[in-house]
């Protein structure tokens, strides 16, 4: 059980405290509420090329890092299609550092067109790096790009090509940050060896003087129901054959959000699992294969995954994907395996409360969600779901219709 | 109230001086194998993690690597698959792999389950069968993912850089795709039967480790069969000779892999920590040189580091980096400028206040619970230095100065024989 206490300061800055006496570390996470879905479709990546931006000097600090650093502390962020997140850990003993490095750069950035250049330079660098310059890397870039017609999962966090964070300007830069960097857009967590009090003193000094702003957050279009199979081949230098799906499926509040991630740990977590034993172990269909959710606030995708093994054809490995999906929803699943991925939900669990910026980020994310108090009960959704629930959403969600596929096939083949 | 912030002073911090360095509790189980307890942490968790002197550098290529991976693969009593439900049934994890110096075997469970798991774990050190249809189904992955590593440039240019900096060594060697074709099980019993017993291996306990604990691990692991210890090939390394800058050419990359490589002291070396602190500074955090440089003046990369990477014959400075296509050979130099600044100027009073606060700040949180320490705990003591390391590299860090680094630099900075690679449309 994670206790915390909860406040809100008058300017709207949530805040959660938690407290572990037995680390002399104390973490502190901010958490603001924008993501790659509140861009407009000319800038997408901003969001996440914002996020380097705010380690580049802010109003009073011209170098975030070396003031942390100094201070003995680490720091890092990400930003996803929902969040973007910051995190920092330091020695208790130097924890108002943290309060003056966080409440200055949301107070007022101190960004100059040259910072901005380079960091677009980074940013495209990244985008290099993870994305294009390895195989299969853009997989994901494609399949937004076919699952999604409206809503603006449709790209991904980095953007959706390197050209538009090329043109972004200083302007834009400002008005984003006026708008999404608001005291009433964001939850800050602080977890360690800290008193309520203490932390509630210290938000008050550092981030009470920032005023309220007027943010203008606009309603995300909801994604209407596919209706028909989307289906790419992609012709590549990719040296094997893959096979890339995504089904729609239910939002990070969705009453079957918890049984489509039990059946991806079903298919695919572990040695153990289904898709391993039978299509790579017994059929030998497939080298590798892989199921998982992106795990998204809004309805996200489902993803089943994998490369042929040689001389396998795509309608082979279609077929056996698809009857081991049946299989599911067509054979109600055993009390073990039910009972087996729900001991891994526990064991997770335990293992998630071991360090205190793991919780700080839970804490983060589930007061986003709704209620801080989900980081200890949200496992009882997993606990209370029935072998019919399964059968249920899995029948629901691997409809032929609901269904994205990509394949890639290897034009190295006749190399090998 | 408000009247009287100033944002721009820095509120006053505190130096770390002393951090408190968990104590190893070190002993014997009854078949003689040496174990290290790790004890901490609120969770009921407990990780165990076998290390075997058996590391790639004690067989020929590819032997280790696949001996390690197929202790999973099925024992006299059970196969794979029943391995893998039994685990999995509890949350648990086991992990087997391999690096030049060894093969290991953990298991990551929650300590309720222990008893119930410990006896298969043992199962797979002593019992393991390695059968023919497991190991083919792992050699077709393994190529698999051998041929889609190999069009990456990381990988490209970070074997290119083992090679040339370890030359003939072990520690340079590369397995072909072809030489995965020549696995056998046979070669791979003979090497398990060898090399996977208590006399050649050595025991982390860390976590929630009670006495009862112990106590089952005793009854378990403790009771496998003693064997012999195995002594690992040792070779020289030879300075890298001939050409020491290598370009491998791939037209369609949109960007470059940049590894650098020189082979220096051991973790058991005085000058060690030292060394440690000047890799800090070149390219070890956010605030680095090269960092500075590359990164955060110029635009070229989204991140480029230099790291100290310790193994038991030897150890490897290494820089790396994935860099703006057109421009590795040029960071390149510009990573030799910043190693010769280095052996040239002593760093500021102020580069070095950050770097020791910064060094001292990572060791706290790196102490903050079993987990985030035993991978370190375990270097420590797989290169034989103990967790006497730790106080010894606190002391370096609170009282090195600028003056010693640059010694340091002039000392280990051998630019001769600095190995260069370099992967992608250059």
């Amino acid at each position: 059980m994670i206790l915390f206490d909860r406040f809100e300061l008058e300017n709207g800055l949530q805040v959660i405290v938690h407290q572990d006496k037995t680390t002399p570390i104390v973490a502190v996470n901010l958490l603001y509420k924008v993501g790659a879905r509140n861009e407009t479709p000319e800038r997408t990546g901003f969001a996440h090329l914002f996020e380097h931006l705010m380690f580049d000097g802010s109003k009073n600090i011209s170098d975030f890092d070396q003031q942390l650093q100094l201070a003995g502390g680490e720091c890092n962020a990400f930003t996803n299609n929902d969040y973007t997140n910051y995190y920092l850990t330091l020695p208790k003993q130097n924890i108002e550092t943290a309060f003056w490095l966080e409440s200055d750069r949301m107070l007022e950035l101190g960004i100059t067109k040259e910072k901005l250049e380079i960091q677009k330079g980074v940013v495209i660098e990244e985008y290099n790096q993870r994305y294009l310059n390895k195989p299969y890397g853009d997989w994901m870039l494609i399949m937004r790009y076919l699952a999604y017609k409206k809503h603006p999962y449709m790209w991904p966090t980095i953007g959706k090509d390197t050209l538009e964070i090329k043109y972004a300007s200083l302007d834009e830069v400002n008005s984003f940050f006026y708008n999404y960097y608001a005291p009433n857009n964001a939850i800050l967590v602080v977890a360690g060896d800290v008193e309520t009090k203490q932390i509630r003193q210290l938000t008050e000094k550092w981030f009470g003087p920032i005023p309220r702003r007027d943010t203008r957050i606009a309603p995300l279009p909801t994604e209407p129901e596919q209706k028909i199979p989307q289906f790419l081949l992609l012709k590549r230098h990719e040296p094997l054959n893959a096979i890339y799906k995504g089904f729609h499926m239910d939002g990070r509040l969705g009453s079957r959000y918890h049984a489509a991630d039990l059946i991806s740990d079903i298919l695919s977590g572990g040695e153990s699992s289904r898709l391993t034993q039978h299509l790579v172990k017994e059929q030998k269909i497939f080298t590798n294969v892989n199921a998982y959710i992106t795990g998204e606030i809004d309805p996200g995708l489902f993803i089943v995954e994998g490369k042929l093994s040689d001389g396998v054809t795509f309608a082979q490995a279609e077929e056996c994907i698809s009857n081991e999906l049946k299989s599911i929803w067509n054979s109600p699943i055993s009390e073990t395996e039910l009972t087996k991925v729900k001991n891994n939900i526990e064991v997770k669990k335990t293992i998630s409360e071991v360090n205190v910026l793991n919780k700080a980020m839970n804490l983060a994310y589930f007061e986003m969600l709704g209620d801080a108090n989900l980081i200890n009960t949200d496992v009882d959704n997993y606990q209370r779901i029935t072998a019919s629930d399964i059968s249920q959403t899995a029948m629901q969600l691997f409809r032929r219709e609901n269904c994205t596929t990509i394949h890639y096939k290897s034009a190295q083949k006749s190399k090998q | 109230m408000n009247n009287e912030l100033n944002r721009q002073k820095a509120p006053v911090y505190h130096q770390i001086t002393k951090i408190d360095i968990p104590t190893v509790k070190s002993g014997r189980l009854a078949n003689q194998m040496p174990y290290h307890i790790l004890n901490g942490g609120s969770q009921e968790l407990v990780y165990l993690e076998l290390k075997f002197n058996a590391g790639h550098t004690y067989a020929e290529v590819l032997v280790s690597t696949f001996t390690t991976a197929m202790l999973v693969g099925g024992t006299k009593h059970h196969n794979a698959k029943q391995i893998a439900d039994a685990f999995e049934f509890y949350g648990a994890e086991v992990r087997a792999d391999s690096n030049s110096d060894h093969a290991m075997l953990s298991l990551f469970c929650m300590n309720k389950y222990l008893d119930k798991l410990l006896p298969l774990f043992c199962e797979l050190i002593e019992e393991s069968v390695f059968p023919e249809s497991e190991l083919q189904i792992m050699i077709a992955d393994r190529k698999h993912k051998y041929v889609v590593n190999h069009t990456k440039t990381s990988v490209l240019a970070s074997d290119a850089m083992y090679k040339m900096v370890f030359g003939p060594h072990t520690y340079g060697r590369r397995a072909k795709l072809t030489d995965y074709d020549n696995v056998n099980s046979d070669t791979l019993r003979q090497f398990y039967a060898k090399h996977f017993c208590a006399a050649n291996g050595k025991l982390l306990i860390a976590g929630y480790v009670t006495e009862n604990v112990l106590r089952s691990i005793d009854a378990t692991i403790g009771q496998l069969t003693t064997g012999q210890p195995v002594a690992p090939h040792t070779m020289p390394i030879e300075p890298v000779s001939g050409d020491k800058t290598q370009i491998i050419k791939m037209t369609d990359a949109v960007q470059s892999s940049l590894r650098m490589g020189l082979a220096t002291i051991r973790m058991d070396h005085p000058d060690y920590h030292k060394l440690h602190m000047l890799t800090m500074v070149l390219g070890g955090y956010f605030g680095s040189r090269l960092m500075t440089n590359i990164r955060k003046e110029k635009g070229y990369t989204y991140g480029i580091y230099s790291i100290l990477f310790p193994q038991i014959q030897s150890g490897l400075l290494r820089v790396m980096g994935d860099i703006k296509s057109g421009y590795s050979p040029q960071v390149a130099d510009e990573v030799r400028k910043e190693m010769q600044k280095l052996k040239d100027q002593p760093i500021s009073n102020a580069e070095m206040a950050l770097v020791r606060n910064y060094m001292m700040g990572e060791m706290l949180q790196m102490f903050d619970g079993p987990f985030t320490s035993c991978d370190a705990v375990a270097k420590a003591i797989d290169m034989g230095v103990g967790i006497q390391y730790f106080e010894d590299e606190q002391n370096s860090i609170l009282n090195t100065t600028p003056v010693e680094l640059q010694e340091i630099a002039n000392k280990y900075f051998d630019l001769d024989h600095l190995a260069t690679a370099i992967a992608g449309n250059e």
